[in-house]
């Protein structure tokens, strides 16, 4: 199917007055790019995620605004009405116009395309829903869409903890995720033979994704999951804990990591930028954490500590 | 887990009635976003907005996950709902086409208060009447 797409580009401050003018011509939804509130989302959640600057540069100071039409629109009718609309409110300077015929099989089934099954560790396949599963050799199969959360395993940061719960699971561990995301890593280590797992995530959506994927890969007597923080987690000895986050929450963590551990706890740290590396080892130190291994992958670098007995 | 953004998109849509066909289409397949994963959970949200049309903002992260906020309405879709009237003045100088009271005016603008820059409800009031005159709505004493 095809639309004309009309895409508005304006100062910011006419961004309201260019919406009213879509809503007049019974247009309802619309794109907008908004340099002011990408930013804002950026900084409110500062601690979470992060940008590259080309890409914070790339939304420039303009606003645009993009609505569609019927691909059999009249397009100079439709010019003069918004030139007119643009008149009307005084929108100075005038704003510029581009119409462009889409169709929707350019972007359909583009996260499908890009989403297909690969090996994240040595014994362990990720798979999509949508993907036949014909593995041979008793390799493990974990599903995973990806939808409301993060971790579909294509990230350094989630594959790097893959291998590591992949190389130490060997049967009947007690587990702790923190941050879990999809639960990705929780379903790993229970299909991999793990007793128990907690996965926890202070995000809901999160969580509520997370539930979802347990019972899609069928392990929900062996995982459970908690909508919270660290402290909420109720105190014993883990095998393994796993905390793939980011630097400045795994350093604010590491303190309180102790009344989780036994002798011999594992302790899989994710999400850390090169550049913060001796910082993070710093810490740990501190509180009593040996660091036994170390994987890197572009500029990540993922952690095994033991606490020292 | 570290979240690379590696999009962010704002749709103005209808409340409860996201569809995979444009704005929401295009805008999240050109970062390879599961559309119909969107649709599904914003109209689960905004179930209890329906007749709204309403800002949502999209994170998209490096791995094609996302994760979205939804915005009130704009003051405009506010002060036409209150007034009952389908669109502002083309010359709201001269051609009033509503009026609203005060009452709803601080309605509107106690709602609006998360995402408006207002220290206080009188500000956050001025600035919905702003709005509303530039509609052509007389705000009433």
């Amino acid at each position: 199917m095809k639309w004309l797409e009309v895409e508005i580009t304006a100062e910011p401050e006419w961004q309201d007055t260019i919406s009213e003018i879509f809503m007049d011509l019974g247009i309802q939804g619309m794109e907008i790019v908004d340099p002011e509130a990408f930013r804002a989302v950026l900084e409110k959640n500062r601690y979470l995620d992060y940008a590259d600057d080309v890409f914070i540069d790339s939304f420039g100071d303009k606003v645009v605004v993009r609505a569609y039409f019927h691909a059999d629109y009249d397009t100079s009718f439709l010019e003069r009405q918004l030139s007119d609309a643009f008149d009307m409110h005084n929108i100075d300077p005038n704003p510029k116009l581009l119409f462009r015929v889409r169709d929707d099989s350019e972007w359909k089934d583009n996260w499908r395309n890009n989403y297909k099954s690969f090996l994240i560790s040595e014994r362990v396949i990720v798979k999509p829903s949508w993907e036949a599963c014909n593995y041979e050799d008793g390799r493990v199969v974990v599903e995973i869409d990806p939808v409301m959360a993060f971790g579909t395993g294509t990230h350094e940061t989630t594959r790097m903890c893959a291998k590591f719960i992949d190389e130490l699971i060997k049967g009947n561990e007690y587990i702790l995720d923190l941050g879990c995301g999809t639960g990705i890593l929780g379903i790993i280590a229970a299909l991999l033979g793990a007793e128990k797992v907690t996965c926890v995530d202070i995000d809901e959506a999160a969580c509520f994704t997370a539930k979802e994927n347990i019972i899609k890969n069928h392990v929900e007597d062996k995982i459970s999951v908690l909508a919270g923080e660290l402290k909420d987690v109720e105190k014993r000895g883990y095998d393994i804990i796993i905390v793939n986050i980011i630097t400045d929450v795994i350093i604010s963590l590491i303190p309180e990591l102790k009344d989780y551990c036994k002798p011999g706890t594992n302790i899989f740290l994710s999400g850390i930028i090169k550049e913060r590396r001796q910082e993070v080892l710093e810490k740990a130190a501190l509180h009593g954490f040996r660091p036994v291994q170390e994987l890197n992958e572009r500029e990540w670098v993922a952690i095994r500590l033991c606490i020292d007995s | 887990m570290a979240k690379k953004v590696v999009g962010y998109v704002k749709l103005q849509i209808p409340a409860g009635k996201a569809t995979p066909a444009p704005p929401v289409g295009p805008a999240l397949g050109q970062h390879s976003v599961n559309i119909m994963g969107f649709c599904k959970e914003f109209n689960e949200k905004t179930a209890k907005d329906a007749g709204l049309i309403i800002p949502v903002i999209i994170t998209v992260y490096a791995d094609r996950s996302f994760t979205f906020v939804t915005k009130t309405p704009p003051a405009a879709v506010l002060i036409k709902k209150a007034c009952k009237i389908e669109k502002g003045s083309g010359v709201p100088q001269r051609d009033k086409v509503a009026k609203i009271s005060k009452e709803d005016l601080r309605n509107i603008a106690e709602m609006k208060m998360p995402d408006l820059n207002a220290g206080s409800i009188e500000v956050a009031m001025s600035m919905v009447a702003g709005t509303a005159r530039s509609m052509g709505v007389v705000v009433e004493d």
